[in-house]
Formats: C-alpha cells, sequence, structure tokens
C-alpha cells in the first residue's frame, strides 16, 4: 500500500506542470505501470448492446473542493443512442444522484448499490491510490449491472448520465431539482406507514423478504470470517518470514546440515510469499465484491419495504372505504336517533336533513375512495409485478455472482497451496540427500 | 489440545488419537535405527527398551494429594551375550524423579561424557490449544517417548551403557541406586554444590582450553538457535491452528445458507463439508509438528549436556592449575630459602638475633623439596587425568555431533513431509471446493 501511495504522491509532484484541460487537472492516470488498474479496455467478446467502461480517475483541485473524477466511456447498438461511442467524466455525487434518482423512480426495483460513502472511521485517505481504485471499479459494476437491467437501462437520466456534456448534464440535474423535496415527503409518508403493518401481506413477499434478511445475515458473516482469517494469516506469513533469518543464523554453526536449513528458508520464503498473494487478493476479489452484495441485498431490501408500502396503501384505502359503505348500509337501515354523534353537531337541523347531508357526503367520499382504491390496486400490483420479475432476474444474477465470488476463493487458495507444495517438494530432496550423504 | 479439538470436531477425535499414536510408534523406531549409528557394541544390541505405559498414581494423605506420574519399563534380552549378565526380562515401574536421578549419577561417574538429556518437566514451547497441565494425558505420553528416547541413547552409549546402575535400574524390581532415592536433600544439595563450582571455574580459569570454549560457543549457538525456531514454530502453529479453524465458520455458513437456497444448495452443503474438513485436519497436522518439535527440543537440552560436559572439563583444568600453582610457590619457597645466603640476609639476621642453624634451614629446604615432588606428581596425575578427559571428550563430542546431524536431518526431512501433507491437504479440499461450486447453476 504504502509504496503505491508514494508512487502517487511522487508523480503528484512530477506532472503539476503538465496538467491537462485545465490547471485544476491533475492526470492520475499518467502514473506508470498504473496500467490495466488505471485504463480499461472494452472486452472484445462482449455482446451486450450497451457496455460502460470506467477508468482513468483524476484529481481536481478547485478553490473550493477536491475531488476525483471518473472518466466513463459507453459503446452501445442501441437504437436509442445517436452515436455508437461516448465519452464523459463523472464524480462520486453525480453517481448518487443517478441512483437517488433512480430509486426515486422506480421504487419496486431492486436498485444495484453503489460503494459507501468515504467513512470517516476508516481513516484512510481519500485520494489515496487502492481506494481509489477498489471505488472505481464498484463504480464500474454499478455502471454495468444498470447497463444490464432490463428496465433501468433504458431510462432517460441514466442515458443523459452517460452521454451528456457537463453543460448539459448540470441542467438536466437542475431540472429534477423539485424531486427532493417530494423523495422527503414521501419518506415521512412511508414513515407513518411504517407502524402499520400489512394485513394481507402475500406468502410470496413474505418468503422473498425472509430469504434476503437470511441471506445479508449470511454475507455479513462471511465477510467478518474473512477478516478474522485475513488478520490471521497476515500475521502468519509475517511470522513465515522470521524463519529463514533464524535459520540462516543457525546454519552458520552447523556445516553438515546447512544445505537443508537454507532449503527450508527458501521454502519458508516462497510460502510466505504465496500467503502474500492471497492477502493481497482477500480485498479486491473476495471482500470488497462480498461487501457490495451486502450492499445489494439492503437494495433488495428497499424495494421490498417500497412494496409493502405499495400494498399499505392499497390496503388503508380499502379500509376506508369499507368504512364509508359500513356507514352507508347503517344509515340506510338503521336511520335518526342511532347517531348521536351526528345530532350534537346539527342541533338546529331536523334530523332527516341531516341524514340526507350526511348521505350524500359519504356518497362523494366513497367515489373518491373507489377510485383512489383502485389506483393504488393498480400501483400494487404493478409493484408486485415489477418486484417479482425483478426479483427473480436478482436473484439469477446472485447466484452467478457469489458463485464467482467463491470460486474466485477457491482458485486463490489452490494457487496459494500449489506453489507452497511446491517449495517444499524442492526442499525436501536437498534436506534428505544431505542424510545420506552423512551415512 | 484435545479440549479444543473435541468440541469443534468431537466425531474425528478417535481417528486423530489412533493416528498420533501410530505415528508415534513409528517415530520412535526410526530413532533406534538411528541412534545405533555406531559400530561400538552397545547394550542397545543386546536388549530391547521400551517404556510401554504410563499411569497416574496418588501420593500422600488425601489432604495433601499429589499427582505423579509412573512409566512402565520393559525389557527384553536379545541374547545373553553381555558382560554385566541380563535378566531375559524385565518390567518396572519408574517416576520421573528416578529418571533424574539416574542422570545426575551418571553425570557424577562419567564426567568425561555427553549426559543424554531429559525430556522437560513441565511442557514448554507450548501451542495455545496444547495443556501446560503436568497431568495432562498428551503431555505425559510424550514425555513417555522422551523418556524412553532418553534410555535408548543411554543404552546405546559406548561408556554409559556399561553402567551397572543403569542395569539395575532398567531390570531389577528394587535398589538400583546407591544414592536413597527419597533423600532429595542431599541429591539437591550436590547438584547446587556442583553447578555453584562450574559457574566459578570459568571465571578462575586462566588458560581455558580453546577446543573446550568452541564447544561452550557451540552450544549456546546451538541453543539460541533452536530457542528461537520453536518459540517462532509455536507462533506459526497457532496462527496457522486459527486459520483453519476459523474456516469452521465458513463450513457452518455454508451449510446454513444451503438451507435457504433451492438450486445453489446442494453444492453449498458439500462446500461447507470440505471446509469443516479443512478445520478438522489442522489437529491431527499440529499433533505431528509437535513430536517433530519435541526431536528438535531433544537437542536445545543437549545444549545444556554439552555445556554441562565442558564445565567438567573446566574443573578438570582447574585442578590441574591448582596443582601448579601449588607447585609454583613451592618451587618459590625454596628458591627463597637458598637465597638465605646473601649478604643482606645473614645481617638481617644478626641484627635481629633470628639467624637459623645450617642444620635448620638444610631442614627447612628439605622439607620444600619434598613437598615439591609430591606436588610434581599431583600435577602430573590432574595433567594426565585431563589429557584423558580431552581425548575422550573429543569422542564425545565427535560422537554426538554425528548423531545430531542424523537425528536433526531427519527430523528436518520430518517437518518438510508434514508441510508438503498440509499444502496437498489444502490443495485437495480447495479443489473439492471448487468443484462443488462448478455444480452450482
Amino acid at each position: 500500500m504504502s509504496a503505491g501511495s508514494d508512487n502517487l504522491e511522487g508523480d503528484y509532484v512530477d506532472h503539476t506542470d503538465r496538467m491537462r484541460n485545465s490547471n485544476t487537472i491533475e492526470a492520475l492516470t499518467e502514473i506508470e505501470n498504473a496500467g490495466d488498474l488505471m485504463k480499461g479496455t472494452f472486452n472484445q467478446n462482449d455482446l451486450r448492446d450497451l457496455q460502460v467502461l470506467l477508468d482513468q480517475p483524476q484529481k481536481h483541485v478547485t478553490p473550493f473542493e477536491t475531488y476525483i473524477s471518473y472518466q466513463v466511456s459507453t459503446k452501445t447498438s442501441r437504437i436509442e443512442f445517436e452515436k455508437q461511442n461516448y465519452v464523459v467524466r463523472r464524480r462520486y455525487s453525480d453517481f448518487e444522484w443517478l441512483r437517488n434518482q433512480l430509486s426515486l423512480c422506480y421504487p419496486t426495483l431492486i436498485v444495484p448499490p453503489l460503494p459507501e460513502k468515504h467513512s470517516l472511521f476508516e481513516q484512510i485517505d481519500r485520494y489515496d491510490r487502492d481506494f481509489i481504485t477498489s471505488r472505481m471499479q464498484l463504480l464500474h459494476r454499478f455502471l454495468n449491472r444498470l447497463a444490464d437491467h432490463p428496465v433501468l437501462s433504458c431510462d432517460k437520466k441514466f442515458e443523459a448520465f452517460l452521454i451528456d456534456t457537463p453543460v448539459e448534464f448540470s441542467t438536466f440535474k437542475k431540472s429534477f431539482a423539485g424531486f427532493g423535496l417530494f423523495g422527503k415527503m414521501s419518506e415521512s409518508l412511508q414513515n407513518m406507514a411504517s407502524s402499520y403493518v400489512a394485513k394481507g401481506r402475500t406468502v410470496e413477499f413474505e418468503k422473498m423478504s425472509e430469504y434476503v434478511d437470511k441471506l445479508s445475515e449470511k454475507i455479513r458473516t462471511m465477510e467478518k470470517i474473512g477478516q478474522r482469517i485475513q488478520k490471521e494469516r497476515t500475521a502468519y506469513l509475517q511470522d513465515l518470514q522470521m524463519v529463514q533469518p533464524i535459520l540462516n543464523q543457525w546454519q552458520a554453526y552447523e556445516p553438515n546440515l546447512s544445505q537443508g536449513l537454507q532449503a527450508i528458508g527458501e521454502a519458508a520464503i516462497t510460502c510466505a510469499e504465496a500467503q502474500r498473494k492471497l492477502v493481497d487478493c482477500q480485498k479486491p476479489s473476495l471482500s470488497v465484491p462480498l461487501h457490495e452484495y451486502s450492499l445489494y441485498t439492503e437494495a433488495a431490501k428497499d424495494s421490498l419495504r417500497n412494496r409493502d408500502n405499495a400494498q399499505i396503501d392499497y390496503e388503508v384505502n380499502m379500509e376506508q372505504l369499507c368504512r364509508v359503505k359500513a356507514e352507508q348500509t347503517q344509515l340506510e337501515t338503521a336511520p335518526l336517533s342511532d347517531h348521536p354523534v351526528m345530532f350534537g353537531m346539527n342541533m338546529w337541523k331536523s334530523p332527516e336533513q341531516v341524514q340526507q347531508q350526511r348521505m350524500q357526503q359519504l356518497e362523494t367520499g366513497a367515489s373518491t375512495l373507489a377510485m383512489q382504491v383502485e389506483v393504488s390496486r393498480d400501483k400494487m400490483e404493478c409493484a408486485n409485478e415489477n418486484l417479482r420479475a425483478d426479483f427473480e432476474r436478482w436473484n439469477q444474477v446472485k447466484s452467478r455472482d457469489l458463485k464467482n465470488i467463491l470460486q474466485e476463493m477457491a482458485d486463490l487458495h489452490i494457487k496459494m497451496y500449489e506453489q507452497s507444495l511446491n517449495a517444499w517438494s524442492k526442499a525436501l530432496p536437498i534436506v534428505k540427500n544431505e542424510s545420506q550423504a552423512q551415512i | 489440545m484435545q479440549s479444543s479439538s473435541s468440541n469443534i470436531v468431537s466425531n474425528n477425535w478417535e481417528e486423530v488419537d489412533s493416528k498420533e499414536i501410530k505415528n508415534l510408534v513409528t517415530e520412535t523406531n526410526g530413532k533406534k535405527e538411528n541412534i545405533l549409528i555406531g559400530k561400538e557394541d552397545v547394550l542397545l544390541h543386546h536388549l530391547d527398551i521400551s517404556i510401554v505405559e504410563a499411569e497416574k498414581r496418588i501420593n500422600g494423605p488425601l489432604t495433601l494429594k499429589e499427582y505423579y506420574s509412573v512409566y512402565l519399563i520393559e525389557t527384553k534380552a536379545i541374547d545373553k551375550n553381555w558382560r554385566e549378565g541380563l535378566s531375559p526380562t524385565g518390567s518396572v515401574w519408574r517416576r520421573y524423579s528416578e529418571f533424574e536421578l539416574l542422570r545426575f549419577q551418571l553425570e557424577n561417574k562419567y564426567p568425561e561424557a555427553i549426559i543424554p538429556p531429559l525430556p522437560e518437566k513441565k511442557a514448554s514451547f507450548t501451542r495455545q490449544s496444547q495443556s501446560s497441565d503436568n497431568i495432562d494425558p498428551v503431555f505425559v505420553d510424550r514425555r513417555r517417548v522422551g523418556l524412553e528416547n532418553f534410555l535408548l541413547r543411554v543404552a546405546a552409549h559406548p561408556i554409559l551403557c556399561h553402567d551397572q546402575v543403569l542395569l539395575k535400574f532398567l531390570q531389577s524390581d528394587r535398589e538400583w541406586s546407591d544414592l536413597d532415592v527419597n533423600a532429595d536433600g542431599g541429591k539437591y544439595v550436590q547438584q547446587a554444590e556442583f553447578k555453584l563450582k562450574s559457574i566459578s571455574t570459568a571465571l578462575r580459569l586462566k588458560k581455558p582450553d580453546d577446543h573446550m570454549e568452541e564447544i561452550r560457543h557451540y552450544s549456546s549457538e546451538l541453543q539460541s538457535s533452536l530457542g528461537n525456531l520453536l518459540r517462532l514454530r509455536v507462533r506459526l502453529a497457532d496462527r496457522l491452528f486459527a486459520i483453519h479453524k476459523l474456516h469452521a465458520n465458513y463450513g457452518r455458513v455454508f451449510s446454513e445458507w444451503s438451507a435457504l437456497e433451492k438450486t445453489m444448495g446442494d453444492g453449498l452443503q458439500k462446500a461447507g463439508h470440505y471446509m469443516d474438513c479443512y478445520a478438522a485436519a489442522i489437529d491431527a497436522h499440529m499433533e505431528e509438528e509437535d513430536i517433530v518439535a519435541d526431536q528438535l527440543k531433544e537437542y536445545l537440552f543437549f545444549g545444556n549436556a554439552l555445556q554441562g560436559l565442558s564445565s567438567r572439563h573446566q574443573m578438570a583444568q582447574l585442578e590441574v592449575e591448582k596443582a601448579e600453582s601449588h607447585l609454583n610457590l613451592q618451587q618459590y619457597n625454596k628458591s627463597r630459602s637458598l637465597g638465605q645466603d646473601g649478604y643482606l640476609t645473614k645481617l638481617w639476621g644478626k641484627w635481629t638475633g633470628t639467624t637459623e642453624t645450617p642444620d635448620d634451614r638444610q631442614a627447612k629446604i628439605e622439607t620444600i623439596e619434598r613437598n615439591i615432588d609430591e606436588a610434581q606428581v599431583l600435577v602430573q596425575t590432574a595433567s594426565t587425568q585431563l589429557s584423558q578427559f580431552s581425548k575422550q571428550a573429543v569422542n564425545e563430542v565427535e560422537r554426538f555431533h554425528q548423531h545430531k546431524n542424523a537425528n536433526l536431518q531427519e527430523s528436518l526431512a520430518n517437518y518438510v513431509i508434514l508441510q508438503m501433507k498440509l499444502s496437498k491437504m489444502g490443495l485437495q479440499t480447495w479443489k473439492h471446493v471448487k468443484e462443488a461450486l462448478e455444480d452450482l447453476p
């Protein structure tokens, strides 16, 4: 890590005089041997009609703020796009905006998660090379998950995000400024509704949400286990590196054993190297993707919650309608004095009048409520349908992704053990040969 | 060891146990061959020695219970062509302190020999999961192996194997020692005296022997290197143990997870099973690695034995130097007495009125000369003793190195083999995991 960041800092100074475009941009990409990490390429074998590539992070320093932007390249054959290739630059807050918009517009779709905001607890440099690389990879995955999504990939905001020039994009963003307020309102409504438990929650969604809860718990446990193993392994490999110096010291006094001791020391170093590789790969190829899935399950939980809210909405409306209907029938069958409440309020009116008025009120109330019920039922059914489809799709993607993560984990271990086995097998004849020579 | 492993993989415990025993057996067989490198005719050629069993006993009244372990030594004569005469079979119970006493006697009787070390009284360099309890069965069993090893080494030693006390220790039911076993006080005083002497001799020696200094130096290097190595080994073992055991958590998560999934269930279940195996396999590995560590530890203690030898050599040398300085003193006295013919002395004598008669002087000189003769004899015997000691010590050291090289080589090779086995196991496990995962949709 330190080597990388040193390198970064060094280049940072070197390149200040070579700033591109404006005098506020520094090229992080011009770091030598940054190679495939910082500059990506489209996979030629990729046949998807919409492909997005995120690379070449740049640091921007303005008098007000310092931030990192990433290059978003798009390659597409969809007819909705005028051109086939687009290149734009976007910063993290743009991604955030995009995701917020999408989750507002499609509350019951599982919108892919963004990497978490930089947390103060971690105490790492926000412009640290590893942090940027890891965030860039996650943002890349985010965009491609959107591009692969049948609904989200056709969204206008996503399209604008991919192709708009900076000016276009910022005016486009402003046109949605009101949305924020609306979002907050609906949130408070949601909070109100959350105290209400949907009655007719179907078994299907009950199961889904139970599954998502459990899966997210499993993933979080796996993350924790991984961290603990990582910690132990790091300490282990550090200790393993101590073997050679100790053996070297001993070797000086054991002329007859020296070759064997040397061979063992070398094997230990090779093993330590193999362990080091495993430890280094752990974060980018295991813990980060796993953590992304932990966030993804949160997104799934959100959409499930939104669906529940749609149902609650419908149920509340339905209940009100029922109450009105019940009152109507009651007034029809048992008129007058059964209604003391009405009485008190309308002392000077004749009971008949009151009843008439009330009936009218109920009539109009019932018709508007019936409409609302209709609307909310539609919404709910829409939500159900959306979520059902998206959950199915998400499940498939999830199985594939998790399988890949686990296989990657197995592969890394296999590699590590192959190297270790090799190292020890090489050492054995040297250690043994000597003993034969002795006898 | 037992407690932690039985918690996690109780079903695997028996398997581990039997494997361990099997391993110990092969280990000791290997040792016997290794110990017999020389061509000398030694007791071990004529007598089969093994410690077959250890038993826990309780001593003292109920309120003051003292637990100790006794070891059953079984001997069987292969042939009877041995000077001291062997019983065809023997089986005796001895406790650790008796071994200590035997070793102490051998040390006193044969100062010029490197007396093989005893296994440790209390477990050192232990892993976290090991019990440091003195009567822990695993520890007692490892000590049994160590004590047997000690007997084998003594019986294979060209000098020590002829000792009568040793034979009695191995075969006769009681009264094997000249010293009283229970007179612990005397023994320890003697030992303490011996230690004190050897510490101070190093300071008093005028002309340390180069060869012995080298041995001293070597032994301290051996001790520090092996000490460092063993300490590191324990740390590595603890870490590795933890890493493997943590994988059991993956096993748990996988199998719980498999219950959630319809299509992934089977593969996850399998993968979880392999993770459990991965965690369980470390127990057996560590047991085997502990045996190798014990072998290295023996040589760590051999360092002490070497130092004992060098201390005893220093004492022998001190004897010579003492005799020499005594001789020098006598010779100086003589020259002073002869020098009294001088004028000044006479004057001094006259003036003080203490003039010696010539007869007196003659007598004095004669005594001095007698003393000189005696001192010369003393110097002579001490020197011959020292040179004999040195010669034998050189042989001993030579022999030690030969055995050490062979034994350590074997231990190191075993260590490497163990690491290979572990790597193979890991490789196999993760390959299985990968296969299981490939079955996933």
